[in-house]
C-alpha cells in the first residue's frame, strides 16, 4: 500500500534508489494540496513529460478552474493513452523503471502512472543473422512492442493472442507467449506457461535463457528450438500451430517445438520457385552430412579401408602423405582447430583489422602448413569442405552442435575404422530419434513418419492444404470451394 | 562421478595419437602395388610387384623419371616370394589395389592353379583384377615396359585390356574372379588374353625410352590363349580369337571386312549378341548385330535394296566363317571354352553326367554345330556410293 503522506512516499522512494542521479522528482502545489511526479530520466522522454503533464498542469493552474477531487480530475483529463493507476510500491518501481512517469497526490492511497517512454532502440532493420535474397527484410529489434508489432502486422486476426509474463527478480522482464488460438496446441501453451512461472531467478538477459529453462535435462548436441530474428518465420511459425516466445530485449524469438528439419530450412524457401527450393534443400542436406561426417570418413577410408579409394586417387593421396610425420587423425584435429579458431576470432574480432584474418588463415595456416609438411594438401580440402559445408546453417547453435558430432565421428573412425563409423551413425540417428519435446517428436516429420509437403520437397504452396497434425489439431489450412460453406 | 566423467574426457584426444590401433596404417606407410607378374624360377616362381608410389611420383612429371618400381622376389610359393620382397621393401606391401596380373605362359603351360590360392584367399585383395598371359617374354619385362600415355605400366595393361577387348575382339579382358570361376564350372575351360612386348624390353624400361617420339617398346595385345583345365594349350590366331569371342558373347562392336564387286568393304559391328542352344547332338549358334558401313571401295550402287541385301549376305557369310575357325581351332585342341558342356550340363544334367569323362575329348571335337547369322545394314555414313564407283561412272 501506498502511503498517504507524500512526504513519506518521496523519502521511500528516494531511499530505494539511493545515490542514482536519474531519479528526478518534483513537487508542484495547485490550490494548496500537493503533487508529487517522479521518473527516471534516463529512460523516459523529457518531451512527452513537458507536453502531457506539465503542459496539462500549467493549463489547470492558469485556468483557475475549480475541482472537488484534484486525484480524480487528473486521472481522468490528463492526455495520456496508456493510463493506469498504481496501488503499491513494487508497481511504482516498475512503471518508473518502464519509462512511465508516477504522480502522487497528497492524501490518496493511489498514484497515476502515465506513459512517457524514450524510445531506446535501434528501430527496425535488416535482419543481419539470416540473410535472404528474395522476401521481407525487417527483423526484431530490442524492443518488445515493436516485437509484437511485427507480428500483430502481419497477422492480423484477432485470434492471434500474446499471454504475458513478467519473469526475474531485478530485471522484470516482461516475456509474451504467442499462439493463435484455434490453431495451436492449447495444452502446450498452458505447460510452457506454468513451466514459465516456475522460474525464480534474478534475471533473463535473452531468449536463450528461457530455452535452457524449459529443456532442463537437455543433453543433446542439437539446439530442440529454433531461434529466429525473422518475424516472417515466426509468423509462419505461428501458422503451422507453433508458439513463439518473445523476450523483451532480445531479437530473437524462440519457435516452440523445434524440428531437426527447421534448422535445414530457410524462411526464403517459400517464397522462391518450389522445384528450384527442392534441389537448394537437397544440396543443405547433402552439406549437413559433409560437414557432420567428412573429417570421419575420410579417416576410416584412408587408414582403415583404403580398397574403396581409386587407385589413381589413393596412389596421389599416398604420395602426398609423404613427408607428414602426424597420424591422419591428428593431422585433421589440428586443422579443425584451426579453423574453429579462425572463426572465433573472425567473429570477435572489429571490422577494421578482418582483412588480417583472411591473409592469416589462407596463406599462413593453409598453403605453408602444407609447404612446411605439417599437413598434406587433400587435408586442407577435406577440412574446407566440411567447414564451409557447416556454414550452411543459420542458427549458431546448431553449427555448434554438428561441430561436436563431427569430433566424435572423427574419434570412432580413428579407433575403428569404419566399423566405429558406422557404430557412430547408428548412434547419432538413435540420439536424434530419441530427443521429443511435449510429445512432438525432433526428427518429426521423418520420424515417426507423417506425410508431409515440405520437409524436404516442397510442394507449390497451392497444394499445401494441411498443417503438420503433430503440431496442430485444426489441420485445415487451405479451404476449398465446398469446404468454405 | 563427474571427475571420472573429466578424467574420460581427458583421455579420449590421446587415441589420436596412438596409432598401433587394429588394421590401422597410414597411406605413406603402404607400398601400393599395382601390377604383378609370376615367372618360372627353377621349381618355384618369381614375383614381381609393380609399386606405384614412389618418392619420385611428383616430380617425375617433369623430369621424365621412372615413376614406378618393380621388384622381384624369390619362393617356391607365391607368398614365400612376397615375403622375399617385404625383405627389399621399406614399405608395407598392400595388394587391394591390384589391377592386372601376368603370367608367363611357361608357368600357364605347366598349370597356374598353384599361383591363384593366395590372393583369393587375400581379405585385402579385390578380385576384379585383369589377368593376362605374356607371351614369348618374360612376365616381369611386361610390368617393366613404360608407356608414354599412362603413368604406370599397370594402368597402360589395364586401360588397355578393358577398352581393347571391347572393341577389337582378337583379345578378352578376363577378372580374375570371373576366370576362377570357370576355371571350377563344369564343362567350361577358360581363356586368357596374351600380351607381348614390341621392340626392345632393355630400353623400354628405361626412362629415356619415354622422350623420343617412337616408344623403344611397347606393350601389345596379342590373341587368346586356350586353356584346358589350368594349363596353356596353345594360342589361337587373330581370326580365332575374333570367332572365340564372338561365340563367348564378349564382344560390344567390332570391325569386320568383306570383299564386294572389285574391292573390299569394311563395316563396324554394334550391338553384336550371340545365343546358342545345346542338343544332345548339336548346338545352333544365333548371331544378331547391327552394321554400319565404314570404308567400301566396290563399284555396287548401295541405292539399291538388291545391293544391300547382298552386302548383308556377305558380311555374315565372313562372320559365320571367323566363328567356323573359332570353333575349329577349339575343337582340334579338344577343350569346349565356349561352355556348352556347361549349357548341356544345366539342361540334361544325367545325360552329362554319363559323358562328362569323355566329353572333352570325344564328344566335344564332334560335335555337330549350325551357325545362323543375321545382320542389319543401318547406315551408310555421310556419303551413298563409293568414290571410285563415282570416279568410274
Amino acid at each position: 500500500m501506498l502511503d498517504k503522506n507524500i512526504d513519506k512516499v518521496l523519502n521511500k522512494i528516494k531511499e530505494k534508489y539511493g545515490p542514482s542521479s536519474d531519479l528526478v522528482t518534483r513537487i508542484i502545489k495547485i490550490k494548496n494540496q500537493k503533487i508529487l511526479y517522479c521518473f527516471l530520466e534516463s529512460v523516459s522522454s523529457d518531451d512527452k513529460i513537458s507536453d502531457f503533464f506539465m503542459g496539462y498542469i500549467d493549463s489547470y493552474i492558469k485556468k483557475q478552474i475549480k475541482f472537488k477531487n484534484l486525484y480524480e480530475s487528473l486521472k481522468n483529463a490528463i492526455p495520456n493513452s496508456n493510463l493506469s493507476t498504481v496501488k503499491n510500491y513494487e508497481d511504482v518501481f516498475y512503471k518508473l523503471a518502464s519509462g512511465f512517469t508516477c504522480v502522487f497526490v497528497d492524501g490518496c492511497s493511489e498514484a497515476i502512472s502515465l506513459e512517457t517512454r524514450s524510445t531506446l532502440d535501434r528501430g527496425v532493420t535488416e535482419a543481419t543473422s539470416e540473410n535472404i535474397v528474395r522476401g521481407p527484410k525487417d527483423s526484431f529489434t530490442e524492443n518488445h512492442q515493436k516485437n509484437l508489432g511485427l507480428i500483430r502486422k502481419r497477422i492480423k486476426d484477432p485470434n492471434l493472442w500474446f499471454k504475458d509474463l513478467v519473469l526475474g527478480r531485478r530485471t522484470k522482464t516482461k516475456i509474451s507467449i504467442a499462439y493463435i488460438k484455434d490453431v495451436s496446441n492449447l495444452k502446450l501453451v498452458k505447460y510452457i506457461e506454468e513451466e514459465l512461472k516456475k522460474i525464480d531467478i534474478d534475471g533473463i538477459l535473452d531468449s536463450g535463457y528461457i530455452r535452457e529453462f524449459l529443456l532442463k535435462d537437455d543433453k543433446s548436441f542439437f539446439p530442440r528450438f529454433h531461434s529466429t530474428e525473422r518475424p516472417d518465420l515466426a509468423c509462419m511459425a505461428l501458422l503451422e500451430g507453433k508458439i513463439v516466445i518473445l523476450v523483451e530485449n532480445s531479437p530473437f524469438v524462440l519457435l516452440i517445438p523445434g524440428l531437426f528439419i527447421d534448422f535445414l530450412h530457410s524462411p526464403e524457401d517459400n517464397y522462391q520457385k518450389a522445384i528450384n527450393i527442392d534441389l537448394t534443400r537437397i544440396i543443405r542436406v547433402i552439406s549437413f552430412f559433409i560437414t557432420v561426417m567428412f573429417p570421419g570418413i575420410y579417416v576410416a577410408l584412408t587408414t582403415f579401408n583404403p580398397e574403396i579409394i581409386p587407385d589413381e586417387l589413393l596412389i596421389s593421396l599416398a604420395v602426398q602423405r609423404g613427408g607428414v610425420p602426424f597420424p591422419t587423425a591428428l593431422e585433421i584435429t589440428v586443422m579443425i582447430i584451426t579453423f574453429e579458431i579462425l572463426r572465433e576470432s573472425d567473429v570477435r574480432i572489429p571490422n577494421a583489422s578482418g582483412a588480417a584474418i583472411g591473409i592469416v588463415g589462407a596463406l599462413v595456416l593453409g598453403e605453408a602448413a602444407v609447404t612446411a609438411g605439417i599437413v598434406s594438401p587433400i587435408v586442407i580440402i577435406v577440412i574446407g569442405l566440411t567447414s564451409i559445408s557447416g556454414l550452411l546453417f543459420t542458427e549458431i547453435d546448431f553449427v555448434n552442435g554438428i561441430r561436436w558430432w563431427r569430433f566424435i565421428f572423427l574419434l570412432a573412425s580413428t579407433i575403428m575404422g569404419v566399423i566405429g563409423f558406422v557404430a557412430c551413425l547408428i548412434l547419432f540417428i538413435v540420439k536424434l530419434c530419441s530427443l521429443e519435446f511435449y510429445g512432438v517428436s525432433y526428427l518429426a516429420p521423418f520420424s515417426p513418419y507423417t506425410k508431409h509437403q515440405n520437409a524436404i520437397f516442397r510442394k507449390p504452396i497451392s497444394k499445401i492444404k494441411k498443417r503438420y497434425s503433430f503440431l496442430s489439431k485444426n489441420i485445415i489450412r487451405m479451404r476449398d470451394d465446398s469446404e468454405k460453406n | 562421478m563427474i571427475v571420472k566423467k573429466i578424467k574420460i574426457f581427458f583421455c579420449l584426444p590421446i587415441l589420436l595419437f596412438l596409432t598401433g590401433c587394429w588394421n590401422y596404417n597410414e597411406l605413406n606407410t603402404l607400398a601400393i602395388t599395382t601390377g604383378m607378374a609370376i615367372d618360372k624360377y627353377k621349381d618355384g616362381y618369381e614375383v614381381s610387384l609393380l609399386i606405384a608410389n614412389s618418392k619420385r611420383v611428383e616430380e617425375s612429371s617433369k623430369e621424365g623419371e621412372a615413376q614406378t618400381i618393380v621388384y622381384s622376389g624369390k619362393g617356391k610359393t607365391i607368398s614365400q616370394a612376397m615375403k622375399d620382397i617385404d625383405l627389399i621393401s621399406s614399405k608395407q606391401l598392400y595388394i587391394g589395389h591390384l589391377s592386372v596380373i601376368v603370367i608367363s605362359d611357361e608357368v600357364a603351360k605347366e598349370g597356374i592353379v598353384n599361383t591363384l590360392d593366395f590372393l583369393l584367399r587375400e581379405p585385402e585383395s579385390i578380385k576384379r583384377f585383369y589377368i593376362a598371359l605374356a607371351r614369348d617374354t618374360k612376365a616381369k619385362s611386361i610390368l617393366q615396359v613404360l608407356s608414354p600415355l599412362e603413368s604406370f605400366p599397370s594402368q597402360n595393361i589395364y586401360s588397355n585390356i578393358k577398352f581393347s577387348s571391347e572393341s577389337h575382339a582378337i583379345s578378352a579382358s578376363v577378372a580374375y574372379g570371373i576366370f576362377i570361376e570357370e576355371l571350377l564350372a563344369k564343362g567350361k575351360e577358360t581363356i586368357l588374353p596374351s600380351i607381348s612386348v614390341k621392340g626392345n624390353e632393355e630400353k623400354g624400361s628405361k626412362s629415356q625410352s619415354l622422350e623420343e617420339s617412337t616408344p623403344k617398346a611397347e606393350v601389345k595385345l596379342n590373341t587368346l590363349g586356350l586353356f584346358k583345365d589350368d594349363k596353356l594349350i596353345t594360342y589361337a590366331d587373330a581370326n580365332e580369337s575374333r570367332g572365340i569371342n564372338l561365340i563367348r558373347n564378349n564382344v560390344d562392336e567390332m570391325i569386320i571386312s568383306t570383299y564386294c564387286d572389285g574391292g573390299t568393304a569394311i563395316a563396324k559391328l554394334n550391338n553384336i549378341k550371340t545365343d546358342y542352344k545345346v542338343d544332345k547332338e548339336k548346338v545352333d549358334i544365333d548371331l544378331k548385330g547391327v552394321a554400319y558401313i565404314r570404308e567400301i571401295n566396290c563399284n555396287n550402287n548401295l541405292n539399291s535394296s538388291k545391293e544391300i541385301d547382298k552386302l548383308e549376305k556377305s558380311f555374315e557369310n565372313s562372320l559365320k566363317g571367323l566363328l567356323k575357325k573359332g570353333i575349329a581351332v577349339a575343337k582340334k585342341n579338344k577343350t569346349d571354352i565356349f561352355g556348352f558342356g556347361n549349357a548341356l550340363y544345366k539342361k540334361y544334367p544325367h545325360y552329362y553326367k554319363s559323358i562328362e569323362n569323355i566329353w572333352n575329348d570325344q564328344v566335344f571335337p564332334n560335335y555337330k554345330y549350325n551357325i545362323k547369322a543375321d545382320i542389319k545394314l543401318e547406315s551408310k555414313g555421310s556419303i551413298e556410293n563409293s568414290l571410285k564407283g563415282a570416279l568410274n561412272e
